[in-house]
């Protein structure tokens, strides 16, 4: 199976950089370890395709309203020495989108969507097993969420039966920028129609994972990406269900959101130490097992202060489906009987199609053992009503509409936007 | 089968069996000996469990999956889908059906479930259908993904299944959203695997041009390059084939020895009705023989028969006699006899007389029915002449006294004393 990973904005485009960048270095703490080839090879396979110069060429495409960042990104691959970027799969403009959806949607996603579909369909004839689409962007800003918004539904338009899952990173809940809740909501409403799942990352919760499992005490966006893209590498890496069946794209999208009406998902993610604590810290199944699903029943995706006296029967986060994957040394014997509670699903999902789980024996970068689960369930919600209550208050007062007029019938259209959402 | 009845030797017989069950083991069914075969002739309990099995997975194949072995059914499935799948085959044999136990899940009779087997071999051709079948091939095309798809049905059923009974009408909707949604996503997946195939398959055909190990091809397929390439996938697919070749070289010798076989299954038969007469009982046997209602009809014919001849024989003679009393007691003509004694004198006056010469038979001939009629005739004839013979009697009686009385009362010192009989009277 192959990926191929559209990296939109400048956010995309780092978390895209971080994301092969720590699956490269996977690969390499594995074949140091020895006995991996066939995971190497299924990984490479996935996410990279060897060059001319048999030197690996990740399966992306970059886009920006800016081109410093894609250049950065660029740059900062070649110096790993492991891999770098197609040189013919970039798009970058002069003048970015200054956080107006309606810029990146109206203007840039117009005259750059024919030659973004052009490389996408470069790239997919590299392919000889398509997984599926993998969008990184953030919703905050100009071009991630209005451009992005604009080539996620160009994509769903030219290539229908493909799988779109579209990688959110959510804006802070205060300070970025001051149009973020109308970005995030315009772009909600569209890629909710256009995307098969939308994976989210809040900003806050990242930060606070990064705190917890960065060195220094000052976090940068840099450690912020490097949490998303582990998280992601600990989903997408190779894995096998318990009937021998990889972990396709496919496969997750069919068991997490069927139901076109419930499309976010959340992920977690453990351990969460820092690099330097790992190795004085032991890790056991039941405990990070237990540890996951208490972060389930809390709607927390950090691993401090979980609330142990939440259990199943009076948690409040209802969950359509699970899916886990599970790495490290024993990965075949973990019992995962505690996702399974009837409690925390709804009556109408088949009982055989609430919770699944992958396994890999070899371990996650630098750590033996580790849990990931990405779960259909209601913890997006809280943020999602919050930042769609400001952005109608901000409507109310017909605030900063303005600055989406020139483009694009303002009031009516995020007026009609607004309501989907 | 056997038109005629050719005396076979037993080893023959063996290799003919030996043979179909091999095929069927080739051909993916569940494997079983001749030895099996041969105790279920004598009717052995142990040979009931593969033989249940077999006909099951014979049913089964030739059902609608045809596919050997696809399902793992438990012993009460399997004797369900044995019970209706040869009910809904028009196979007639009461005896099969009794000894099917649903209710413990089992059979009682392994010579039954043979004829059965028998049976539906013969009259579907299972062994030609399996031959040409894809499924029950060793040499299926590469990749084989078929038990992939049994997988995704039986996860699918399992679904099915596990899904709890809505509360109400929105989970209901949900519920089918949800399974739709699911439907939607795997035909996706499916349809990027078929995608992958053809990829795949173009890149060999662009690679491999001019290189071919088939006559009729130009290049090499996918199953071609895949043993070319994996050398354990080599020795597997020279395992494949070997195998292929041996399932064909059998069906070859069922084609020869099937006539064999099907004389066994004749004696198989043969032994079970034997066994059968020597197990019932004489009450049992003659229970047997008057339920059948023209022996009794002919018995009592036979019998009513031989009655009818001993009553002509007995009748005749009777005639025969009478005739005789009759001609040495007439009386001569003209000869007079006792006025009182009438029969002498009339019967064979009448006899002469009142029979037309026409309707004389001779004595051969002579009815006996007809005989007695006249006898009882003139017996009754005689009688009434006789009580009024006897009333005259008593009249002149009667009319003497009278007088005798009357001439005495006219004489005096003569006292009347009256006759014995009068007064009895």
């Amino acid at each position: 199976m192959s990926v191929i990973s559209l990296q939109l904005g400048q956010c995309g485009n780092q978390i895209g950089q971080l994301f092969f960048d720590t699956l490269t270095s996977d690969l390499q703490q594995r074949e140091k370890e020895g006995n991996s080839k066939a995971y190497q090879s299924h990984c490479l396979d996935r996410f990279f395709v060897s060059g001319d110069d048999h030197k690996l060429e990740a399966r992306a495409i970059s886009v920006d309203t800016e081109g410093k960042v894609v250049s950065n990104v660029f740059d900062q691959a070649k110096k790993t020495g492991r891999w770098c970027y197609p040189s013919d799969q970039q798009l970058s403009g002069r003048r970015g989108a200054g956080n107006n959806w309606a810029d990146g949607f109206y203007n840039h996603g117009v005259k750059c969507e024919q030659e973004v579909l052009d490389m996408v369909q470069r790239e997919l004839e590299k392919c000889d097993h398509f997984g599926g689409f993998c969008s990184l962007m953030s919703i905050g800003g100009g071009t991630g969420s209005g451009l992005g918004t604009r080539v996620t539904r160009a994509l769903k338009e030219a290539y229908s039966k493909s799988f779109l899952i579209n990688v959110l990173v959510w804006p802070h809940s205060a300070g970025e920028v001051i149009v973020q809740n109308y970005n995030a909501v315009l772009s909600m409403a569209h890629l909710s129609e256009s995307s098969d799942a939308l994976l989210i990352f809040q900003n806050d919760d990242i930060r606070k994972i990064a705190q917890t499992s960065g060195s220094s005490s000052k976090v940068t966006f840099d450690d912020m990406n490097r949490v998303v893209s582990e998280q992601l590498v600990a989903s997408l890496q190779p894995a096998v269900s318990h009937d021998g069946s990889d972990n396709l794209l496919g496969c997750y999208l069919e068991h997490l959101v069927p139901h076109p009406d419930y499309k976010l998902l959340t992920s977690r993610f453990l351990p969460q130490v820092s690099e330097a604590a790992v190795s004085f810290s032991t890790f056991n199944w039941p405990a990070l097992t237990k540890r996951t699903f208490q972060m389930l029943l809390t709607q927390s995706v950090q691993d401090e202060g979980l609330n142990w006296h939440i259990k199943p029967s009076n948690s409040r986060n209802k969950t359509l489906s699970n899916l886990m994957v599970i790495r490290g040394k024993g990965c075949q014997s973990v019992d995962t009987g505690i996702f399974s509670s009837p409690e925390i699903y709804p009556s109408w999902i088949p009982r055989g199609a609430r919770f699944a789980s992958f396994t890999q024996s070899l371990p996650l970068l630098r750590y033996e053992k580790s849990t990931s689960l990405l779960s259909n369930c209601q913890t997006p919600i809280r943020a999602l009503d919050t930042m769609v209550s400001k952005a109608w208050g901000m409507f109310a007062m017909r605030a900063y509409t303005h600055w989406y007029t020139p483009l694009w019938h303002a009031r009516r259209g995020i007026y009609r936007l607004l309501c989907k959402t | 089968m056997a038109s005629q009845p050719v005396k076979v030797s037993s080893s023959k017989m063996r290799l003919a069996i030996g043979t179909l069950c091999q095929f069927l083991s080739l051909s993916g069914f569940s494997p079983i000996s001749p030895e099996t075969l041969r105790q279920a002739k004598f009717n052995k309990r142990e040979a009931v469990g593969p033989l249940l099995s077999l006909l099951a997975e014979l049913i089964d194949f030739s059902t609608a999956t045809q596919c050997a072995k696809s399902p793992q059914f438990n012993r009460e499935e399997t004797v369900y889908v044995v019970h209706s799948g040869m009910l809904s085959r028009h196979f007639q044999r009461r005896q099969f059906y009794l000894c099917l136990d649903i209710d413990n899940s089992t059979c009682h009779s392994s010579r039954e479930l043979l004829i059965a087997i028998g049976w539906l071999i013969c009259t579907e051709s299972l062994l030609k259908q399996m031959l040409f079948s894809k499924e029950t091939s060793s040499l299926r095309s590469f990749p084989d993904v078929s038990h992939k798809l049994q997988e995704r049905k039986i996860y699918m059923i399992n679904t099915r299944e596990d899904m709890e009974a809505p509360s109400s009408f929105e989970q209901y909707l949900n519920g089918l959203v949800w399974n739709m949604g699911k439907c939607r996503l795997a035909t996706k997946q499916w349809y990027w695997k078929e995608q992958e195939i053809v990829k795949l398959a173009h890149k060999i055909h662009v690679a491999t041009q001019g290189v071919s190990l088939a006559k009729n091809r130009v290049c090499l397929s996918p199953a071609d390059v895949t043993i070319l390439r994996y050398k354990d996938k080599l020795e597997k697919h020279l395992h494949t084939v070997e195998k292929e070749n041996r399932r064909l070289q059998m069906f070859f010798q069922w084609l020869e020895k099937e006539e064999i076989f099907w004389q066994w299954m004749e004696s198989v038969i043969d032994a079970e009705n034997s066994e059968r007469i020597q197990n019932e009982d004489p009450a049992a046997r003659s229970q047997v023989d008057d339920s059948y209602p023209f022996d009794d009809y002919s018995k009592t014919l036979a019998d009513l028969s031989s009655q009818l001849d001993t009553t002509l024989k007995e009748v005749t003679q009777r005639m025969q006699f009478y005739d005789k009393s009759l001609m040495e007691k007439s009386v001569p003509s003209g000869e007079t006899g006792n006025p009182l004694d009438v029969r002498f004198e009339f019967v064979p006056k009448r006899v002469k007389d009142h029979i037309p010469k026409s309707i004389v038979h001779s004595q051969s001939d002579w009815s006996p029915v007809g005989g007695i009629k006249d006898i009882e005739e003139e017996i009754l004839i005689l009688s009434k002449r006789l009580s009024s013979l006897e009333a005259k009697l008593l009249e002149q009686r009667d009319a003497f006294s009278c007088s005798c009385t009357e001439m005495l009362a006219s004489i005096d010192g003569v006292v009347s004393i009256p006759p014995i009989l009068c007064n009895q009277r």
